[in-house]
């Protein structure tokens, strides 16, 4: 197929807007590549076309993104700054300080990867093997279900490496009680962000019908913060970003817990508690 | 210094000598735009953070493959974000061809809107330019908005939007032309009155 400036005047637009079929592009850049006239017009045309990607509604990427692409690009800059802004601190914290909590996130990332290869190899099972595509069908859609799962973690442990590179972060010890002497963990506050978040180790499993809850031990209300789910090495996280049900007279806020509760209802007061900090 | 008050290609140049502070308003700047154009096209979160993370560290490893003399930096960088989009769309179509694809969402979403217009981080000229064109499209007959949101977010050929649509490919080459043509002179006419 050959183009002569009309016929490429005429595709100009489907091309901007990359809507040419293989043949048709190859024919109108090699028109561009010999003509004088037609570039011009090309680039135009190409700002129209890039324009329409202004009509987008507006959606907010979240805080954690930024902090992974950032994050990713000082190391890739070898975090050497004359100053020390927070995405370093994030590298640095990737790098070596948090290098348990980046294990993890390596860890997520990996099984990301199996199952979406896993993903990959059950499609391609399903055309080869007509005969069994039902079977593997439904093999596949439980392996996106768990690949989301790990997502949702990995996002959860995006969000509390954002928490802890913050400039501002206020970081409160948790120690294990009578009930769990070798649990421990952390809250880590950040004002500006108003976010905090939670980190748990070391946590007994619990019987079924048992969850953990997360409190705000106030003078005179214990206010809570939510559930949280751990993993099978006792571990578990929670991001804190608003309290709701927090009366004007609760008073100065004494310290943080985390009970042991019956189901998931929210209870008016903490059960069994397995972790406080010390100032309680 | 302020990194906010340079202007993009300024913050280019300073990508070039490997500033990370001019990285992070450049991110500032357009990640939420990018975002919402890879979310538009490939309609899953988690992939358009993917695709949005791939792009931008793209920019910091290789600033060098934004030539101002082309054109204008956003330029370049949505269209950019548009083809690694259309690319995982087209990839995740591979993986998953036996579901059906994301919808493109046809065209209701771009007609223009007031409530998700504002966005502080984005420069005031960008939301003048994101007015007009939503105002631009929102004046085309819907058949014409649609054949180049098909194309544009869909990443559909002009035969393959014919096919979906149940149109001969003459219809369809005409709609994209005329739609095309009437949001550029809307645009135009736009700016020549800007200017006066």
């Amino acid at each position: 197929m050959r183009m002569d400036c009309e016929a490429a005047r005429e595709h100009i637009d489907a091309w901007a807007l990359g809507a040419l079929d293989t043949d048709e592009r190859i024919a109108f850049d090699a028109h561009l590549a010999t003509c004088t006239a037609c570039p011009d017009l090309a680039e135009r045309a190409r700002d129209g076309g890039t324009a329409v990607a202004l009509a987008v509604p507006l959606k907010t990427a979240s805080p954690s993104l930024k902090a992974r692409i950032m994050a990713s690009a000082a190391v890739l800059a070898g975090v050497s700054r004359r100053r020390s802004p927070w995405w370093a601190a994030t590298a640095a914290a990737a790098i070596v300080a948090a290098a348990g909590l980046f294990g993890w996130s390596a860890y997520l990332q990996t099984r990301i990867a199996v199952l979406d290869d896993d993903n990959a190899t059950i499609v391609a099972a399903a055309t080869a093997q007509s005969r069994e595509f039902a079977s593997l069908r439904s093999q596949l859609v439980s392996t996106s279900a768990a690949t989301d799962e790990v997502r949702s973690a990995q996002k959860l442990q995006d969000s509390v490496l954002y928490i802890v590179a913050q400039p501002d972060a206020q970081l409160t010890r948790m120690d294990g009680t009578a009930m769990a002497p070798e649990a421990s963990g952390h809250y880590v506050w950040s004002p500006g962000e108003r976010l905090g978040a939670f980190d748990a180790t070391s946590l007994p499993a619990l019987p079924p019908g048992q969850t953990y809850r997360f409190w705000f031990v106030y003078e005179n209300q214990w206010l809570d913060a939510g559930l949280i789910d751990i993993d099978d090495d006792g571990n578990g996280r929670l991001v804190v970003s608003r309290l709701q049900g927090g009366r004007p007279d609760r008073g100065s806020l004494l310290g943080y817990a985390l009970s042991v509760e019956q189901g998931n209802a929210a209870p008016a007061s903490p059960g069994q508690l397995v972790l406080s900090s010390p100032q309680q | 210094m302020d990194y906010t008050a340079l202007r993009d290609d300024e913050l280019m140049d300073r990508l070039c000598r490997r500033d990370l502070y001019a990285f992070e308003a450049l991110y500032d700047r357009y990640g939420d735009l990018v975002y919402s154009v890879a979310l538009r096209i490939v309609t899953d979160t988690y992939v358009a953070e993917d695709v949005t993370q791939d792009v931008f560290l793209r920019v910091w490893r290789r600033p060098e493959l934004f030539d101002l003399q082309r054109g204008k930096f956003v330029t370049w960088l949505l269209s950019v974000a548009r083809n690694r989009a259309i690319d995982e769309r087209r990839s995740q179509g591979r993986r998953l061809r036996h579901e059906a694809l994301p919808s493109t969402g046809e065209e209701e979403d771009v007609l223009p809107s007031a409530h998700d217009l504002d966005d502080p981080a984005l420069a005031t000229v960008l939301q003048d330019d994101r007015r007009a064109v939503r105002e631009a499209l929102g004046v085309l007959p819907p058949e014409q908005r649609l054949a180049i949101t098909l194309a544009y977010f869909g990443g559909l050929t002009q035969q393959e939007i014919a096919n979906r649509l149940g149109q001969p490919l003459g219809t369809v080459k005409t709609r994209i032309r005329l739609g095309m043509q009437k949001m550029r002179g809307a645009l135009d006419e736009r700016r020549r009155e800007g200017e006066r």
